[in-house]
Parts: C-alpha cells; structure tokens; sequence
C-alpha cells in the first residue's frame, strides 16, 4: 500500500495508508469498525477504484496481473452467494472462468472440510459454512497470498482453532496472510506482525512482540483512543 | 468465461422458472389468437400470425436477462466474477453471450409448444395448418427471444439494481412506449417493441405498431443496436463504479 487514499462523498475512508505486507508470516490488519480496512483489502485486490495512491501485488495493480487468483486469494463478506445455487457449482463456474483445472474443486472442498456439503445449496449453509466455502474459493488458485476480511466472524471456536492452524501452516510454507479483524485476542495468537488504522489512517505497525505480546489489547486501545 | 457463466445459468432455478412461464404466455397467446383473432377464413398472413405468438413471451424473456446480469450484483457473487476477471468488460460481455442462449433456448421451447397448440387449434378448426411463412415466423420469434434476454442482460448490466431494472422495463413497456406510440405513430416501428416485433414477423393488430413495422432484418439490427447502446454504457458506468 503507497500512500492509499479514498473518500466515500465526505468520508475518507482511507487516507495516506502506507505499509507492507512481508511473505512468510501473518500479518494482522486491526481497527476499530469503520477505520477502512474493508475498502483498504476491497482497493488492493482491485474492486474499489483509489482516489489517491496505489495498491500493489508483487509490484503490480491486481487487474494487471494476467492470473490474479493464482497470486492472491481473497475472502471477503461471507454472504456473496447465490442462495440457489450449490458449493460445488460456485466453484466449478470460477474454476472455469479462471481456466483452472476442474480437480481443483474437489481439492479445496476437502480443504476446507466441506466436501460433504458440497452439492447442496449454499441457500441453507450456516455462517461458518460460507466461510469456509469463501476459503475454498480463495484457495482455488493455489495463491501465493491470502487476504482475508474479518474471516472469523461466523466460525465455531473449533473453527477458529482450524483456521488459525491453517493460516499458520500457509504462512510457515512461505507464503503471504494478510488478515482483517476486530478480534484481538484471536489475531494475537495467529499473527506474527500487525498494523493497526484508524479513521483510515496507520497508527502502528510492527511485529505482535514489539506492540507488547499478551498486551497487545491494552496497546491497542490506547494507540485507538489516543488517535481519537 | 462463457461456459463458466453458462453453469451458473443452468444452476439457477428463477432463470427456468421464468422461461417456462414466457413459454406458456405464448401458448395462451395462440390460443386467443386463434380462437378469437383469426377469423372464419384466415389468409396466409393471419395463419402466420397464429405462429408468431411464440415471440409474445418478451417480457418475461427479458427479465430472465435482467436477472441474469443483476442477479449477481444481487447476490454480490459478481465480486467473485470481478476478483477472477479484473478486466470488467470481458465479464459483462460473457454474460450477454449467456443471455443469448439462454434466450434461444427459451425462445425454441416457446416456439415448440406455441407451434404445437397453434397446429391442433388450426386443424381443429379446420383452417389450414402450414403456409410457406410458419417457418420463417417461427424462426423469427426464436431470434426475437433471444435478442429481448441480450437486451434484458445490457439493461441490468446498466442498472445493477434487480427490482429497479424490472421498473424501469415496465414503465417504459406499458407506458412510456405506447403513449409515445399513441402520441407519435411514426416512431412505433423504432421503438425496442417495434423493432423486436418486426424481428418475429409480426402482424397481428393488437399493438398501435402494427403494420407500420421494419423489414425483418432492418428490426433486428435497431433492436441490437438499443442492446449495445444499453451495454456499452453499462460498460462506461455501472461497471467502473466501486463493488463494495
């Protein structure tokens, strides 16, 4: 992120956000509801057009990447299905629309543990269940990078324990996590670094031992109030 | 990216829905049409009207391509398009593609079933059952269909929103057009109905078009030409705005 902007009519929603996002570990990406990280991962993988700066994936804007979903995998809001449609339809059409083989479907439905769901609609799916068929999705690729946006939100503390595990091990292979979540004590544990915004501004950045370890709740909310 | 479009088609049950009720809104068109239009000695001309009610489905064939395209704003699964295909345009040209033969497939089992009732009507009472032209008007009412679902599809693909794109479709196809016609005849062969009536062979008098309409390929190509205007604004507007 290159000194980031955007405004939604008078909310800047995001404003001069710099960082980076190092291969190799989880980076947390905190702040309080309304503080841009949405539309921050949203400019990043290409969905929101910015109003000033530029987002970059390996050096590149998303739409120039000639196969995004083979570099970032993206999990966004859990409820973008069509109801009637099922699992395995929604992964076959962007299995094909992104020209990937059609075993990959099979391969992240056992992934994410969802194979025996996999031909019903996702219309009846429990919140987890989307989200872990979000993952899915993300993953059909065999990115490089993961984004996440609030993924926990839905998920069952055992779901929560997989998932951290996931993301660790996915991190530990090299690769790149980039995780949204207002949920400190959860990203304390599977984060390695984080930044923190607010009001569409950075206000820390750095590793969860440098931002206090255990207490990163208690620096957390004294970078937020104090940036009020 | 077609074919990826077309499983999603296939897998959405409205979509079917849709084309089964536009099928059937033609047969109960044949069947006033034959039953109380045609007449005791129909010419040629009125036995292929009979036929080309299998184009009378429109309405509801173009709502199946508003769905088709809005639907997934809808749903929000067109992030899921955008995020796979950051190039926009080419998403929005797919679904169209899907449109047409979503429409074509509709459009030929309207024309099947219209055909079918129409014949037994016509053998029933005991008028002629073929002219030279039933092909052609059939053929026309299946292009006429699948060029209302392209036009449905670039109108949603403008209008993003599902419901709002419905409305729009029926002020201006129960108002707005037929006052223009009423008021203006000279326009009613240019106007998107005129133009798609002329598509099918159109000749039956139930419209202020009538008779007044387009050569069959000259309808066609206006026609088109609305659906393209629709979809390369879509593509200049609705697509480039943010998805959030």
């Amino acid at each position: 992120m290159n000194h980031l902007g955007k405004s939604f009519g008078r909310v800047r929603a995001v404003d001069d956000l710099s960082f980076t996002v190092p291969p190799g570990q989880v980076t947390g990406f905190l702040g309080p509801n309304g503080a841009g990280k949405t539309t921050t991962l949203r400019m990043l993988l290409g969905l929101v057009r910015p109003d000033a700066g530029e987002a970059l994936v390996d050096g590149r804007r998303y739409a120039d990447l000639p196969a995004p979903v083979s570099v970032v995998g993206a999990v966004l809001e859990a409820t973008a299905f069509h109801p009637g449609r099922t699992a395995r339809v929604h992964l076959r059409a962007l299995c094909l629309a992104a020209q990937l083989p059609g075993a990959r479907v099979d391969e992240v439905l056992d992934t994410v543990d969802l194979a025996s769901a996999a031909d019903r609609r996702v219309g009846g799916f429990s919140l987890g269940m989307r989200q872990r068929l979000a993952l899915a999705s993300a993953l059909l690729g065999d990115p490089a990078a993961l984004v996440l946006d609030e993924p926990a939100n839905g998920l069952d503390p055992e779901g929560v324990h997989w998932l951290r595990g996931f993301l660790r091990a996915f991190a530990t292979d090299g690769r790149t996590v980039l995780v949204s979540s207002h949920g400190l004590a959860e990203l304390a544990r599977t984060a390695d670094r984080v930044v923190v915004v607010n009001h569409g501004r950075l206000v820390a950045e750095g590793s969860v031992a440098e931002l206090g370890g255990d207490d990163l709740e208690d620096t957390y909310l004294d970078l937020v109030r104090g940036t009020r | 990216m077609i074919y990826a479009e077309l499983v999603k088609a296939r897998a959405t049950r409205s979509v079917w829905w849709l084309g089964a009720i536009a099928a059937l809104s033609c047969v109960a068109w044949a069947v006033v049409d034959v039953q109380l239009w045609l007449g005791d000695r129909p010419d040629d001309h009125a036995i292929e009207s009979a036929y080309s009610m299998a184009q009378q489905g429109y309405l509801f064939t173009m709502i199946v391509g508003v769905l088709l395209v809005a639907g997934e704003y809808r749903h929000q699964t067109i992030t899921w398009a955008f995020l796979v295909s950051p190039r926009r345009s080419r998403v929005v040209v797919a679904k169209l593609a899907i449109c047409g033969i979503v429409g074509l497939i509709v459009g030929l089992a309207a024309a099947v079933v219209t055909a079918g009732t129409t014949a037994v009507l016509l053998a029933a009472g005991g008028h002629p059952v073929f002219t030279a032209g039933v092909p052609l008007a059939l053929l026309g009412s299946v292009a006429s269909t699948a060029l209302w679902t392209v036009f449905g599809g670039a109108l949603g693909a403008l209008v993003r929103n599902q419901t709002a794109a419905v409305v729009v479709a029926f002020v201006w196809f129960f108002y707005a057009e037929w006052f223009l016609v009423m008021l203006v005849p000279a326009v009613g062969r240019w106007t998107p109905t005129g133009a798609a009536k002329a598509v099918s062979g159109w000749t039956r008098d139930a419209t202020p078009v009538a008779g007044n309409l387009l050569p069959m390929w000259a309808g066609g190509l206006v026609f088109l030409t609305y659906a393209a205007v629709a979809a390369v604004l879509a593509g200049m507007t609705s697509t480039r705005r943010d998805v959030t």
